[in-house]
């Protein structure tokens, strides 16, 4: 595929890309070990040691009820960082899919399929998950679910766009002159090659997943305590800016990096995608 | 032209109903009653309000008699807010999130454009660098953080803006900063994208070897292309603000229409629930449809779809 | 780097603050309230609403036949010169004024108290505070629709005497008629307001009311303005010339507007979790106790929580002096029984304390020694910061003194009251707050299988002490009869109190003439700004 590795040799050049790339895997391999060796559990109060500025003992300091907040920042960005990736994958299992199939039987099914996403982009998503969050159950599934169903349309679009273009090509034509079958052509011919651009725009799906998911925490519609998100950190310390700052400074600089370096990220896959820009 | 536009027009109609059946069904199935209190009213209490609000009548019933009002245009009573229809509360509370939401997407424009463009033109200089750090730390960090920085920094220590409430231009201040932050970080991402395009392209590259001085180069015909998508995503944007609008409202205090609506959602108001809801998939609808229009006479090429 | 800036410049401006007040002590040039008020009112309508927002509101521009007193609360003359009881407290009487005028100018008569009642007994109107007007003779059968509303027990002997017959003897009502839901309505003016203008006839330019304040602006989610009622027959004691209510939920944002003095008071209760220890060293913090119990209450129907022992050795394993002092830390006393402390005349029960042994002991008695066995219970409560805090530490306790390990689960305040509604919970987060200062208002709450009784608990003999109580003329002899009321249910343990509310609210220096007091009422005729506050300090 050399596509994908010209795009790869493009990254390597890009040393803001590649910060960030490293600093994505060190904090992944951080928020998934590092609570291990912290000698507090994040749901660990300790009455005789709230508000606690960050010291050697407690690094980031303590919370209203004394618990260790870089441990619950750990524990935030796992949830944080999963709820950005499972949301990515509900969009892109059915964004990919949906945009493929309608991409490529094209004609009256392909009007059909995307009259339909027109329909569901018109909706006001975001009420609706609000709606829905706090109507029914605060369940961290029905989050997941709710955040990816809001960001597969746009998968689907791109992938559709995709493969519409890919499908008239030389080869794609040749193997159906062969006999090939639909499904095989999809997955074996058109699909690794429209899948650039969209693993590009999945990369910046992230982001605005654990976005929304801290967007929810503050209406306090996310996830539920005593378990963690960045969102909720940020929307208990958002309360004592002012007199504690590090409960929400320390929860927010992990989050804002995170954030940072995925976009980053992000922007590098589609400029190393567009030659023009190179 | 005229007859897309009705086509369009037309297709709206399923959208609406969609999104009124969903949002009827969906508060009419969750547990909980607008009439739940702390201290728990009498059963008396509750059926009576339940009668006067058609709330004991069979789901289906009461499902075509919110059609039937919807065709009307009537939203219907608020259950929380005595004596004030749905209509009243939009009418009401619409005004202040459009002049927030205008104010912030005019900061989005006005910083977001030059910056995008700037970067564009001095590509891989600092400026550059330095322009993209910040529309990334812009879409990085969250309204109901930033919100609340600007006011400790600028109301409750510098003592320069009132921290929250709504009615001077002053008051408008951080709200409207708060709300376009992220909207800068899109508009210049969008506009540096498009410039870059639009400079590498042979036309531009044309006018440079005529010898013109890039500023006017610049000004004179690369300006025109890099807003085209900026124009396109004013659309979705603009009805993007207005959910944009709930937390930044929230925090400042500001009787708009996010406000009243994340109120109504905690104390199950389901009229204006649903109501507010509904008009918000409408306001996108003739948001993205005035944008096409726009797009259609800025750029003939653009066919209109 | 930017981020150390800034990170510098938060903590500069958090240990900046050593000033002796939370923000802004400037007062204003004219005698303006400007009062954070919560949430904005459902509406102003005296018989529609029971909200805290509403109360301050309504109170404020219509007056009932009494007034609280801003200290103790008693009820001081309001309509109403004087009253008295007569058989047993079977019947009042109160004399009105002849000087008490609507803002047409109409005078304020007992007929406008007995349209006014009628209509708030009455089944079309649907009063969330309709439980109040049971006192009175007839009043629940009305609300039924059982009974016209002309057979409501309140007559109008002329003009200026109105007769209340009660239900059953009530020594304590004039306690109550200082509420808005028996305030007078204008009835000369109603049925042409209502036919005009619906429930539309309480919007600014319609109203007509007899309160020290009149209504002058009504902002949605913004602010509602009323000026100094002119014609209002003590308007010599009420110095203020305009009060604002400001509306917004967010008690982050109301602080903050308070600080820069935006607002001049903070309501109890409003103020987070995370400011009470910075704001206790500030003198305009003020705290004190309140008549309002927090606790959890037991579904006593599901197993294993039908066993007494159970219930008892659950209450005895909770720390509540850890809860009050370290994580709540605003002064908040430490509950073991159900009425909180400060009626005067009473002494209440006091039920056993924190002794994690002897909950060992119990537990293991009822067949879970070290927790083993025990199913697992969920508490519920609302989304709430404090709600959370505390259900956290409460299962913390549990784990650690009894073995067993609850879940915890929040819901939205809607999603919650319907659990409660249909009984469906384990443990729910409760609470109850007076609605007049008698130990009544609390152990009524258990008496009968009402809304408000979340656990079930139901028992004949309790019923018949507060019936017994209730109908004793003798104050001494009747709040001994309620204080063994209070000590057969807490025997039974259906509720495991928590801690009675302190109340703590934030007033600017300036703000004069508003009291520490039980309820947190603070009747705003009696409230003004003392322009020159240091030089008297």
């Amino acid at each position: 595929m050399q596509l994908w590795k010209d795009v790869l040799k493009t990254l390597k050049h890009n040393r803001l890309v590649v910060v960030a790339a490293s600093f994505l895997a060190l904090m992944s391999v951080i928020v998934t070990v590092g609570p291990m060796f912290v000698s507090y559990s994040f749901d660990e109060i300790n009455l005789d040691a709230t508000n606690e500025p960050p010291s050697l003992k407690h690094w980031f300091g303590t919370d209203p009820l004394g618990r260790d907040i870089f441990v619950r920042t750990l524990i935030g960005g796992r949830i944080s960082l999963m709820v950005g990736l499972i949301a990515t994958a509900v969009s892109f299992i059915i964004g990919v899919t949906y945009g493929a199939i309608s991409g490529y039987l094209g004609g009256h099914v392909d009007e059909l399929m995307m009259r339909f996403v027109d329909l569901l982009y018109s909706l006001p998503h975001l009420f609706l998950v609000i709606c829905f969050l706090a109507f029914f159950s605060k369940d961290l599934l029905i989050l997941f679910v709710a955040l990816g169903a809001i960001s597969w349309l746009t998968m689907a679009r791109i992938v559709r766009g995709q493969v519409l273009s890919i499908k008239q090509q030389e080869y794609v034509e040749a193997a159906r002159a062969c006999g090939t079958s639909s499904a095989k052509i999809i997955v074996r011919h058109i699909l690794p090659n429209a899948l650039v651009p969209v693993i590009a725009y999945t990369t910046l799906t992230v982001p605005s997943a654990i976005l929304s998911e801290a967007f929810l925490s503050f209406l306090g519609l996310g996830v539920q305590p005593p378990l963690a998100s960045w969102g909720t950190l940020l929307s208990d310390g958002i309360i004592s800016i002012s007199v504690y700052p590090w409960q929400l400074i320390c929860p927010a600089a992990m989050m804002t990096a995170t954030l940072f370096s995925l976009n980053v990220l992000g922007d590098g896959l589609i400029e190393a995608l567009n030659p023009r820009k190179r | 032209m005229l007859r897309l536009i009705i086509r369009r027009l037309l297709l709206m109609l399923p959208v609406i109903f969609t999104v009124a059946s969903i949002t009827f069904f969906l508060l009419r199935l969750a547990p909980g009653s607008p009439f739940a209190n702390e201290k728990a009213f009498e059963p008396q209490v509750i059926a009576a309000l339940n009668e006067k609000y058609g709330l004991n009548r069979p789901l289906h019933v009461q499902y075509f008699n919110y059609l039937k009002q919807l065709l009307k245009a009537d939203l219907g009573p608020s259950t929380r807010y005595i004596g004030r229809s749905v209509n009243e509360i939009i009418a009401e509370h619409l005004p202040h999130s459009i002049k927030l939401g205008l104010a912030a997407y005019s900061i989005a424009l006005l910083v977001g454009l030059p910056l995008g463009i700037l970067s564009a033109v001095y590509k891989h200089s600092i400026i550059d660098y330095l322009a993209m750090a910040i529309a990334v730390i812009g879409v990085s960090v969250p309204s109901f953080v930033l919100g609340p920085t600007l006011v400790l920094i600028f109301s409750l220590t510098l003592f320069w803006l009132p921290p929250a409430r709504w009615g001077s231009l002053e008051h408008l201040v951080l709200p409207s900063i708060t709300l376009s932050a992220a909207y800068i970080a899109y508009i210049a991402r969008i506009s540096r994208s498009q410039m870059l395009e639009v400079l590498s392209s042979d036309y531009i590259r044309t006018a440079f070897a005529k010898g013109l001085s890039p500023w006017t180069v610049i000004t004179r015909h690369a300006l025109r292309g890099a807003t085209i998508p900026v124009v396109s995503f004013s659309g979705p944007a603009l009805a993007l603000l207005l959910t944009g609008t709930i937390v930044v409202e929230r925090i400042f205090a500001i009787p708009g229409l996010g406000h009243v609506f994340i109120e109504a959602a905690n104390a199950r108001d389901y009229s204006v629930v649903m109501g507010i809801t509904l008009f918000v998939s409408i306001a996108t609808l003739i948001m993205n449809l005035l944008v096409d229009i726009l797009l259609g006479i800025l750029d003939p090429r653009i066919s209109f779809k | 780097m930017q981020r150390l800036t800034l990170t510098l410049l938060l903590f500069v401006a958090a240990c900046a603050d050593k000033s002796e007040y939370f923000g802004s002590t400037t007062p204003p040039a004219t005698q303006e309230l400007r009062f954070w008020n919560a949430a904005e009112p459902r509406s102003l309508d005296p018989h529609k609403t029971g909200g805290i927002p509403e109360f301050y509101i309504i109170t404020s521009i219509f007056e009932s036949l009494t007034c609280y007193d801003p200290k103790t609360l008693e009820p001081i003359p309001g309509v109403a010169e004087r009253w008295e009881a007569v058989d047993g407290a079977r019947k009042w009487i109160f004399y009105l004024r002849r000087n008490a005028v609507w803002t047409d100018g109409r005078p304020v008569t007992a007929h406008d108290f007995v349209y006014a009642w009628r209509r708030a007994a009455s089944p079309q109107t649907a009063s969330p505070y309709v439980g109040l007007m049971f006192y009175v003779k007839n009043g629940e059968q009305i609300s039924l629709g059982e009974l016209s509303p002309t057979e409501l027990g309140v007559i109008a002997q002329d003009d200026y005497t109105l007769v209340v017959e009660m239900q059953r003897p009530t020594a304590f009502f004039p306690k109550m008629t200082s509420h808005h839901i028996f305030a007078p309505l204008p009835s000369h003016a109603m049925d042409n307001l209502l036919a005009n203008y619906g429930e539309k006839w309480t919007a600014v330019e319609n109203i007509i009311t007899n309160g020290p304040f009149k209504l002058v602006e009504h902002k949605p989610y913004d602010q509602v303005v009323v000026v100094k009622n002119p014609l209002y027959w003590d308007s010599a004691t009420v110095q203020l010339e305009r009060i604002v209510f400001i509306h917004t939920e967010d008690t982050a944002t109301g602080l903050n507007l308070y600080k820069a003095g935006e607002v001049y008071t903070m309501q109890s209760g409003s103020i987070p979790l995370a400011f009470i220890k910075a704001l206790k060293q500030k003198k305009d913090y003020v705290s004190g106790q309140l008549f309002f119990t927090y606790y959890y209450s037991i579904n006593i129907q599901r197993k294993p929580l039908d066993d007494l022992r159970v219930r008892k050795a659950l209450s005895m394993a909770i720390d509540r002096q850890a809860i009050t002092d370290k994580l709540i830390g605003k002064g908040d006393i430490p509950a073991y029984s159900f009425v909180p402390p400060g009626v005067a005349g009473y002494k209440g029960y006091r039920g056993e304390g924190f002794n994690p042994e002897r909950a060992r002991q119990l537990l293991a008695e009822a067949g879970f020694p070290n927790g083993k066995g025990f199913p697992k219970l969920t508490i519920y409560f609302n989304t709430s910061d404090a709600q959370r805090q505390i259900a956290e530490a409460v299962q913390r306790m549990w784990k650690e003194h009894l073995g067993i390990l609850v879940d915890l689960q929040n819901e939205e305040w809607q999603t919650f009251q319907a659990r409660w509604e249909r009984r469906d919970f384990d443990f729910s987060r409760d609470g109850w707050q007076g609605d007049y200062i008698d130990p009544n208002t609390f152990l009524d709450l258990m008496g009968a299988d009402t809304p408000n009784n979340h656990s079930g608990w139901i028992s004949e003999d309790y019923r018949r002490l507060l019936d017994a109580a209730n109908s004793e003329a003798d104050e001494t002899k009747r709040m001994d009869l309620l204080a063994r009321a209070e000590e057969m249910l807490m025997q039974a343990q259906p509720i495991i109190p928590i801690y009675f509310y302190s109340m703590s609210y934030l007033k600017k220096p300036f703000v004069e003439g508003w009291y520490p007091n039980l309820a947190d009422v603070h009747p705003l005729k009696f409230v003004y700004i003392k322009q020159n506050w240091k030089e008297g300090s």
